[in-house]
């Protein structure tokens, strides 16, 4: 069963094309990362996928739901590549709010609040409000965001960008043990030498148009390395 | 689902409302009102205590306590016009609004749960500011100053708050929070005169001496809701006054136009890329 299905999609702005006839399939349980320079479309594609924008022709589904349908991002946590929240929310109060707007309540919502704070090392931290947080700890609460609500598709964008080392070791232990527990992964960065170390798939897009989707095995077995293959298929210049 | 359902809407109009307390403009605005409201009414024992008998029950009068209630009205207005704005503007800051179109809710219910409780918060600001105001004039004019007609006042100025918060979301969706005000302040006033020209011309007489002001007066007269015909009954009904409209087809009206705005609204709202 595949977890996100996108199908002949095509967006533009005004007269410029952002995604051209794009074709993609992430399966359920691994992970996956799409890659690309900036401008390549990246964002419009997370974008399409959360319903944020409409497409003008194509189709999206997540867990075999089109993405027009509000029902298709239950089980789904969304984290962008800058967390922002309201000032005044706690960092409890924050993960309550969304672990609430996911449909949890009651001991299965404190148990994950108490879980996701002990996974991203931000229990001491539960009380204080996001307005008196270092812009490392205000990611950290947003990344907590997303093992609450009983996700089973977490979307990413640009997720250790604000990290310090440790957050980003951190980040991919647990992206590892979430993937271990059956959950899928989408991931969009640039950090390559990360994604090759935690994913199982890949996508490169350049100008709206998937050049290349496959496991990361594939790149190995042709004698490279994820980044020399990124720069050649890109830049269309051999090493 | 029903019960998640629930959930949500409890959980987006609390965030909607401690959003919107914590606004300094609020905070302000509150203060402002109750320092207002005090300083009117210790004028007004003053000027009771002083007074002859004669005089006194001039003060006392009931077109006072309409006055005053007429200024909370007008005032309400341009606080639910900013409030109304701040409630979707705020979210759009720095992109918070990805994280709320994310959830599992749809974009009528975010709309709805963002504007109803706007509504909660700017109504108790008003009821707060009516009641306040009357419980000091009946205390400056030992009467009673609150009646069964001012409480279905409240009532009525309760849909017109609702009606101006509409407004407000509609255009904040699209422009700035200074053009929003402004285009909200063009829309009431065009919806005030074109009703008080449209409602003195009979039928046969709308297409005679046509040009283009009478033209956009027709279409705002037929096509929008005529919200101040709410405040007016409302006016009305607090200061005893006869209604001399026709309550029914002006009610109709409201519903209908009413119900294609919120028609529209939602339908721009589900269509927009953001």
């Amino acid at each position: 069963m595949n977890a996100i299905e996108v199908q002949g999609v095509k967006k533009s702005y005004g007269t410029d094309f952002s995604l051209h006839d794009v074709n993609l399939t992430v399966k359920k349980g691994k992970i996956f990362a799409l890659l690309g320079p900036n401008g390549a479309g990246k964002t419009t594609l997370v974008k399409l996928m959360l319903n944020l924008m409409h497409v003008d022709q194509g189709s999206i589904k997540i867990n075999e739901i089109p993405v027009t349908q509000a029902d298709s991002r239950y089980g789904v946590a969304f984290i962008p590549e800058k967390f922002n929240f309201f000032p005044y929310y706690t960092v409890r109060g924050v993960l309550e709010f969304f672990g609430t707007m996911k449909g949890l309540s009651g001991g299965p919502l404190k148990s994950q609040i108490d879980y996701a704070l002990t996974e991203f090392n931000i229990s001491d931290i539960a009380h204080r409000k996001l307005q008196t947080l270092s812009k490392g700890q205000v990611q950290r609460t947003g990344l907590a965001t997303i093992l609450v609500g009983n996700n089973d598709l977490l979307i990413l964008d640009e997720p250790f960008s604000g990290l310090d080392p440790i957050g980003m070791r951190d980040l991919k232990d647990i992206l590892k043990r979430q993937a271990a527990l059956g959950k899928t992964i989408f991931l969009n960065s640039h950090i390559l030498s990360e994604m090759e170390m935690i994913c199982d798939e890949v996508a490169i897009l350049n100008n709206g148009e998937i050049l290349f989707s496959d496991s990361v095995q594939s790149i190995v077995e042709k004698g490279q390395n994820l980044e020399n293959f990124f720069y050649q298929l890109v830049s269309n210049k051999p090493q | 689902m029903k019960t998640i359902q629930k959930a949500q809407w409890k959980a987006m109009l609390k965030d909607t409302i401690l959003k919107e307390m914590r606004s300094k403009t609020l905070i302000f605005i509150f203060i402002a009102t109750t320092l207002i409201i005090f300083l009117a009414h210790a004028l007004l024992k003053l000027l009771v205590q002083s007074s002859d008998a004669n005089t006194a029950m001039m003060i006392t009068g009931a077109n006072n306590l309409s006055l005053m209630f007429s200024l909370i009205n007008f005032w309400s207005v341009i606080v639910a016009g900013i409030f109304g704005i701040s409630s979707v503007r705020s979210d759009f800051k720095s992109n918070i609004i990805y994280q709320y179109l994310s959830f599992p809710i749809s974009r009528t219910q975010y709309m709805f749960s963002r504007i109803i409780g706007t509504w909660i918060l700017v109504y108790s600001y008003y009821l707060y500011a009516y009641l306040l105001s009357a419980l000091l004039f009946s205390v400056a004019t030992n009467t009673m100053a609150l009646t069964v007609s001012h409480l279905v006042s409240m009532l009525l100025m309760g849909l017109y708050v609702l009606l101006v918060i509409l407004i407000s979301f509609f255009y904040s969706m699209f422009v700035g929070k200074i053009a929003s005000f402004i285009f909200l302040i063009v829309t009431v006033l065009t919806i005030s005169i074109s009703t008080s020209n449209m409602r003195i011309v009979e039928f046969a007489d709308y297409a005679k001496n046509l040009n283009i002001f009478r033209v956009i007066g027709l279409i705002v007269y037929f096509f929008l809701p005529r919200i101040n015909y709410v405040s007016e009954l409302a006016g009305a009904v607090a200061s005893n006054e006869v209604i001399k409209l026709n309550v029914g087809l002006e009610t109709l009206h409201l519903v209908v136009t009413t119900a294609l705005f919120v028609f529209i609204a939602n339908w721009v709202v589900r269509k927009k890329n953001f």
